[in-house]
């Protein structure tokens, strides 16, 4: 058919620029009506049909969708618009790859068209094509040069690449451009050159990097990132007596961001995490000492310490640091002191320690440690016990752990923390069902806790009562309707969980269907990011932005993916290894149908 | 026997027991008490609030007190304490007399109470020293419990009534309210 066939008389044309503004406002009724108008006169209007297509499209009649749009691509194949429609509607139904091929197809009969230009930029990103994506940006800046964004994502682009010289000259010609700075886009321009030297700084241009933030630095609004980076970019040029000094300004600021500690161990000469001299520590000892007295509240500066103090010294400084815990009642002392037990002779002093206090307190009211007159109050005691529990289960005496678990419940059982600490400890010791009833004694305690009340989920889960363990959960969900309203809330523990006790249980279609329904979670939260590459673009959150795609990157890295992956493989094997015959079950029946090709794992990897 | 040193008074806050909680308020009687309440028992307690309350130290529960409001033909009513148990460790600290002393405030600030009372088993030397250490008045008769405790033996008791308008708080009992 010849595209002269296809132009529409004036008044026509006037509908069909109406169906596309109805299709932009969402006013699908009104676009329908439109386009049936013009069909009622042309009912081979290629465009028409098209647009119709992708209207019913978003009225959720997918299948009309896709007669309307192929045939009006039939009635007029070198309409750019119907290719474009038609690559909008795979996309819309995530099938990226055949949305590219429309949308150069589009291209081929209008290559200028910057809508299509940018939706398809969108999916090359989408889909990591880098080169395709730095070559749609190139031809989207030398179309538009005076267009920010255009400058900005063609950088990105030779970021992404690897081309950091390129996408740091895209940068610096593109500040050549500008005259001035409008104070509307201060915080804007600030990010940019933020976002250069972060380009910089992972090329390996450490003094270009800390020369950007020099030169920009009255013009960079986040001055705290600004600092940070240059801390880095010290430290790593070796001027580590520039970076303490960046790094003491920082603590000034924040005495509880561990970054920042690190950073100052290591501007001091120590790599934090690896052995360390006797001469080291004591520079650390001392340099701590002066920081305790600049920032006695902080918590940081007197945990710090506990990690790479001794001996004595350590014993202590864990002294007066646990006082205070066990004065105040802090549940989690434990938990926070936990990694200090990598050192055998840490954890051995530690309980000796809580021992001594243990068996002091009762008679004389008093820590052993502190001097003094003052008398404890009589929790410091039990929370003493518990740190004990706590301690004794992490060293693997379950026994020794339950003994002092039951003499702190005895004590004042009132705490709903040690009913939880009692689940874990018998749970470790191999008795998860007991682990669920004292759980759910706890959570029975205050029912208007949602912690409490997933973790009493969790040991049901744990002893395989997958029913108790629905009927815990519900008392938090919307409407009682607990498997919907879990999912949408993407509650991954419950169905990782609830996976795992349906394969113990040997209910593998169970399992199945809950290990899926992680997956598609990681791929809705893969499929969310389409959205922040235009929105990043035009706030300028570049180095946030970055950062986001990198995520996405490692996404099928995270703990929950790989504890679903296995499981499902596990229980595509169990299925596999079914006696279908002997077995009326329904888990049978159903294994009969997953076993066909649908179920196979490449189609929901 | 020794003297007990004086411990300093322990900081609470009050907490109305609710549906939500009244498990805790139910741990601390089956610590405290050998006969065993029904749930009859904590649903009547519950309908009287703000009266029933419990005593947090830090933040959890070491101390209830719970009460039932009796009405009397007259109109006015009268509020027994069922009642009073502080968790031992925490014993000796001021808590059940500050507890003690709140129930007779907000009695006292409500017209149609004139009169609290309470049974206590003759034999209980701890909860009379308090009672009295505490002004109230023993009142001589003996009767005997029948109610609520059910796997215990009706024991005799002591009535300890107190007029709402004669009660003089002692010194020390306030309570910051959270
Ligand atoms: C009775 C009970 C509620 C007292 O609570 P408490 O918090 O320990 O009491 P307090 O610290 O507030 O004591 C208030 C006063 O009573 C006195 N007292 C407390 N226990 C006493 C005892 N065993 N013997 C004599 N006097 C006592 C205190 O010396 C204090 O006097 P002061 O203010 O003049 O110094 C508590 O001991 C308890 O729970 N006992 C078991 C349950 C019980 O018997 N309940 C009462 C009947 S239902």
């Amino acid at each position: 058919m010849m595209k002269g066939d296809q132009v529409l008389p004036s008044k026509e044309a006037n509908l069909f620029k109406q169906i596309v503004k109805f299709y932009e406002t969402k006013q699908y009724k009104k676009g329908i009506k439109a386009a049936d108008q013009i069909l009622k006169k042309f009912p081979d209007h290629g465009e028409t049909l098209a647009m119709k297509g992708l209207t019913l499209n978003c009225m959720e009649k997918k299948e009309e969708a896709y007669e309307y749009v192929l045939r009006g691509l039939k009635y007029d194949m070198k309409s750019h618009v119907c290719w474009h429609v038609y690559g909008l509607l795979y996309r819309s139904d995530r099938d990226y790859r055949q949305a590219i091929k429309c949308y150069r197809n589009a291209l081929r009969l209008d290559k200028d068209n910057l809508q299509i230009l940018r939706d398809l930029s969108l999916l090359q990103i989408q889909m990591r094509d880098l080169s395709g994506f730095a070559e749609t940006r190139q031809q989207l800046l030398m179309l538009k040069p005076n267009n920010r964004n255009n400058w900005i994502a063609f950088a990105i682009a030779q970021h992404l690449h690897s081309s950091y010289d390129l996408a740091g000259k895209i940068l610096m010609a593109y500040e050549g451009t500008l005259e001035g700075v409008p104070v509307s886009e201060r915080y804007e321009h600030g990010e940019m050159l933020l976002y250069k030297a972060m380009i910089q700084e992972e090329s390996g241009a450490l003094n270009s990097a800390l020369e950007s933030l020099d030169k920009g630095s009255d013009q960079i609004i986040d001055v705290l990132a600004a600092k940070e980076a240059r801390g880095r970019l010290l430290q790593q040029t070796g001027n580590l007596t520039g970076a303490e000094a960046v790094y003491r300004e920082l603590l000034e600021m924040n005495p509880d961001n561990y970054n920042y500690h690190t950073g100052l161990q290591s501007s001091l000469g120590t790599d934090p995490g690896s052995e360390i001299t006797p001469d080291q520590r004591a520079t650390l000892q001392a340099a701590y000492e002066d920081l305790f007295e600049k920032y006695p509240k902080s918590t940081g500066v007197k945990r710090i310490p506990l990690n790479f103090l001794e001996g004595d010294h350590f014993k202590a400084a864990v002294q007066s640091y646990v006082t205070r815990f066990l004065q105040k009642g802090i549940p989690s002392l434990f938990s926070d002191l936990s990694s200090l037990y990598v050192s055998t002779a840490k954890a051995d002093i530690l309980e000796k320690m809580f021992e001594e206090a243990v068996s002091s307190l009762p008679s004389s009211d008093k820590l052993p440690w502190c001097q003094g007159e003052t008398l404890e109050e009589p929790a410091v005691y039990v929370w003493a016990l518990f740190y004990l529990a706590q301690h004794y289960n992490h060293r693997g005496a379950s026994t020794k752990a339950l003994e002092k678990i039951d003499a702190a419940i005895a004590h004042t059982p009132t705490i709903i923390d040690f009913y939880l600490v009692k689940a874990r400890i018998l749970n470790e010791a191999g008795d998860p069902k007991a682990a669920a009833i004292v759980a759910d004694e706890g959570r029975s305690m205050d029912l208007a806790d949602r912690y409490l009340n997933s973790e009493a989920t969790k040991w049901w889960l744990q002893a395989d009562q997958v029913e108790s363990a629905q009927d815990t959960i519900a008392l938090f969900t919307k409407d009682g309707d607990q498997g919907n309203n879990l999912h949408d809330m993407q509650c991954m523990w419950y169905e990782v969980e609830a996976g795992n006790s349906h394969l113990r249980c040997e209910r593998f279609g169970k399992a199945l269907k809950l290990f899926k329904a992680v997956a598609e979670h990681f791929a809705d939260i893969q499929e969310d990011q389409f959205d922040f590459h235009s929105y990043c673009l035009r706030k300028m959150t570049l180095r946030t932005y970055v950062k986001l795609l990198r995520m996405e990157e490692h996404l099928h890295g995270h703990r929950f993916y790989c504890m679903a992956a296995f499981g499902l493989v596990r229980a595509y094997i169990g299925i596999y290894d079914q006696p279908i015959a002997l077995e009326g079950s329904k888990s049978a029946v159903s294994a009969v149908s997953q076993r066909r090709p649908s179920a196979t794992p490449g189609s929901l990897l | 026997m020794a003297v007990e040193k004086k411990l300093s008074p322990l900081a609470i806050s009050l907490l109305q027991p609710s549906d939500k909680n009244v498990n805790v308020l139910k741990k601390i009687h089956s610590q405290i008490f050998s006969s065993s309440y029904q749930e009859k028992f904590f649903t009547d307690s519950l309908e009287c609030l703000p009266f029933t309350s419990m005593a947090l130290y830090s933040d959890f529960a070491v101390a209830a007190i719970c009460c039932r409001l009796e009405k009397l033909p007259s109109g006015k009513s009268t509020l027994y304490i069922s009642t009073l148990g502080v968790l031992s460790p925490y014993r000796g600290r001021g808590i059940g007399k500050k507890l003690l002393a709140n129930v007779m405030k907000l009695a006292k600030e409500d017209q149609k109470i004139d009169e609290v009372y309470f049974h206590v088993p003759v034999n209980n030397a701890e909860a009379t020293g308090f009672l009295k250490s505490c002004g109230f008045a023993v009142e001589g008769h003996r009767e005997t419990i029948q109610g609520y405790t059910d796997n215990c033996d009706p024991v005799d008791c002591h009535v300890y009534v107190q007029s709402v308008s004669d009660w003089v708080a002692p010194e020390g009992v306030e309570i910051e309210e959270i």
